[in-house]
């Protein structure tokens, strides 16, 4: 297991190196050069912002110093100050992380809850009505607009009904709380933006474990299990569900990058301040050593999905470190 | 679901196609006195907050909205097929390179990489085409490759060798023609993602510009009105959910129609 952990962390090295060559290279291969687009296209940005700029980039010196340069003040944690503040991009970023990630694992959490028995009593019955229904929602939940479908929770519960609160997290009298009732509040603010994540991503998950049980439960120890009689419960979810989770964990990895790039929309329209919003806000006012942060982060982050998902499934199933390459 | 998906498909595309016939007004005409119109006869689908005529709008914003799906995914399919083609069949470095790229490239949430890039150019009709295309083609170059992979071990290939075909030729007329029912199902599947995500942006104020009608800004314009003028929201959200639904479906059909056996 630890052989095939160092060769993994070994594989991606390189892959790290390339993310940050692509953040670094994308700033420089834009039109024009990040300078010009602050005084052409930009006239609120200060000129102390443009020399701040020109300084932060080395831009008189040979492209290869100055991306060396970078990285180097990257690995140490130093992204550079931001244009619109003048704090440090680093510290601006990681206090907005935990929100996102908070939200996203919560999402992920009920996504799980509600789509495996869905994929699983779909499979069960291939073909019934109930599937075909299962299947329905599942086109129907794919193709919502996630922002629209957004809109539509804080319009209904939020306005109409008033029973969610349409912004923020917390209560502006939140801080006058106990723990307790602050928690309370918390999660009264988080039900409609988590809500929406989950019924956004729920149609893919319920489908993929659909697919991947209607596989396992085609293969021949399902047929031996059945066949010495054991309950139709214990098949499914002690013997089929078990190798049907598997891909289910490469999914999990996979779907890391959409739950980051998704929150930006999410953050943006219940005024979430985490780090999607900090991007979209950075992207409104060209504040590019943000986005660049964020980009390299984002990018990171999901390279440790990715890696954590191997990981997990290298220890679900042994074939894997045994045969891999690499 | 192939008839159903290209059903509802069609109904929008003529739309879009027929919009200088079929609006009522014209789309960009403000008219304050009628602002704000529930539907009526006079305005199918009522008038915006200028007093626009909603269903116009529609129209004209149907045809932005397939052309940035189509054109986008056209961009990032042809974009994957020629690198994906180009590593599967040189093999050796080059596929190492290309597929590492491709990795590298994937790591990037996608709307974080869109939003960047729209930092950096105006947003507009053209750039957001551009951008989507530029930031899609990396699932189809995998594919492609994948394909061409197992292609040019066969014998029609080998066949093709022999009698001393050229590399392009082989690429062109054998490999890549066959590789094509994998790519076709991921363009259309391609092509609703794209259209919802130039309607997210456009919603978020950052794609398709004002006074130029996508559905998305007409839901941006009005989610201000979400209150009094419900169907400034409900119009625009149904008619993205009708043409994803209908590439979704298409797709979907397709790829269960040419399953291989």
């Amino acid at each position: 297991m630890s052989q095939y952990l160092v060769r993994r962390l070994v594989g991606l090295v390189p892959v790290f190196l390339g993310i940050t060559v692509v953040s670094f290279f994308m700033m420089h291969l834009a039109p024009g050069k990040p300078t010009d687009a602050v005084t052409d296209l930009n006239i609120k940005i200060s000129l102390q912002a443009k020399q701040q700029l020109i300084k932060l980039y080395g831009l008189d010196r040979p492209v290869h110093q100055q991306y060396l340069d970078w990285l180097k003040r990257t690995l140490r944690g130093d992204f550079g100050v931001s244009f619109k503040d003048g704090r440090p991009v680093a510290r601006k970023i990681l206090e907005r992380i935990p929100v996102t990630l908070t939200i996203n694992a919560l999402a992920l959490f009920f996504i799980l809850l509600f789509s495996i028995p869905l994929g699983v009593a779909g499979a069960a019955h291939e073909g019934s009505g109930f599937d075909h229904a299962v299947t329905l929602f599942v086109f129907i939940g794919f193709a919502l607009p996630t922002f629209w479908v957004a809109l539509l929770g804080l319009d209904l519960f939020g306005v109409r009904l008033g029973w969610l609160p349409v912004s923020g997290l917390n209560s502006l009298w939140a801080e006058r709380l106990g723990p307790g009732p602050w928690m309370m509040d918390r999660i009264w603010h988080l039900l409609l933006p988590v809500g929406v994540a989950v019924f956004g991503d729920l149609a893919g998950t319920s489908r993929f474990t659909r697919s991947s049980m209607v596989e396992a439960l085609g293969q021949d120890y399902i047929r031996t299990a059945r066949a010495k009689g054991l309950p139709e419960r214990t098949v499914l979810y002690r013997h089929a569900l078990r190798n049907a989770l598997l891909p289910q964990i490469t999914l999990l990895g996979l779907a890391v990058p959409g739950l980051i790039g998704g929150s930006v929309i999410f953050e943006s329209i219940f005024a979430i301040p985490g780090m999607g919003r900090l991007f979209f806000d950075s992207v409104i006012s060209r504040d590019y050593p943000v986005i660049m942060g964020i980009l390299v982060l984002g990018a990171i982050l999901t390279l440790l999905g990715n890696l954590l998902a191997d990981i997990a499934y290298a220890l679900a199933d042994p074939r894997i470190r045994v045969s891999e390459g690499g | 679901m192939i008839l159903a998906g290209g059903l509802l498909l069609l109904t929008v595309g003529m739309g879009a196609l027929l919009a200088p016939r079929l609006s009522p007004a014209n789309p960009q005409e403000i008219r304050l006195k009628e602002a704000l119109l529930p539907p009526s006869p006079g305005h199918p689908l009522g008038t915006d907050q200028l007093g626009r005529d909603v269903l116009s709008r529609m129209l004209y914003g149907a045809r932005i909205s397939l052309t940035v799906g189509f054109v986008a995914i056209g961009l990032a399919t042809v974009l994957g097929v020629l690198i994906g083609a180009a590593a599967g069949y040189a093999g050796g470095w080059l596929d190492i390179l290309l597929m590492r790229i491709v990795d590298i490239l994937l790591c990037f949430p996608t709307l974080f990489l869109i939003l960047a890039a729209v930092a950096f150019l105006e947003p507009g009709f053209a750039p957001i085409i551009g951008i989507i295309g530029a930031t899609g083609w990396m699932g189809v170059a995998r594919l492609v490759r994948a394909e061409v992979l197992s292609l040019k071990e066969r014998d029609f290939i080998l066949a093709a060798k022999v009698i001393g075909a050229s590399d392009t030729r082989i690429l062109g007329r054998h490999l890549i023609p066959n590789a094509m029912a994998p790519v076709l199902v991921s363009a259309t599947l391609g092509v609703g993602a794209a259209i919802l995500i130039e309607s997210a942006l456009s919603f978020l104020g950052i794609g398709i510009q004002p006074p130029m009608p996508s559905w998305g800004n007409i839901l941006a314009e009005g989610k201000a009105t979400l209150g009094i003028a419900w169907w400034l929201t409900l119009i625009p959200g149904i008619a993205i959910f009708w043409v994803v639904l209908g590439c979704n479906l298409l797709g979907e059909g397709l790829r269960q129609r040419w399953k291989p056996q």
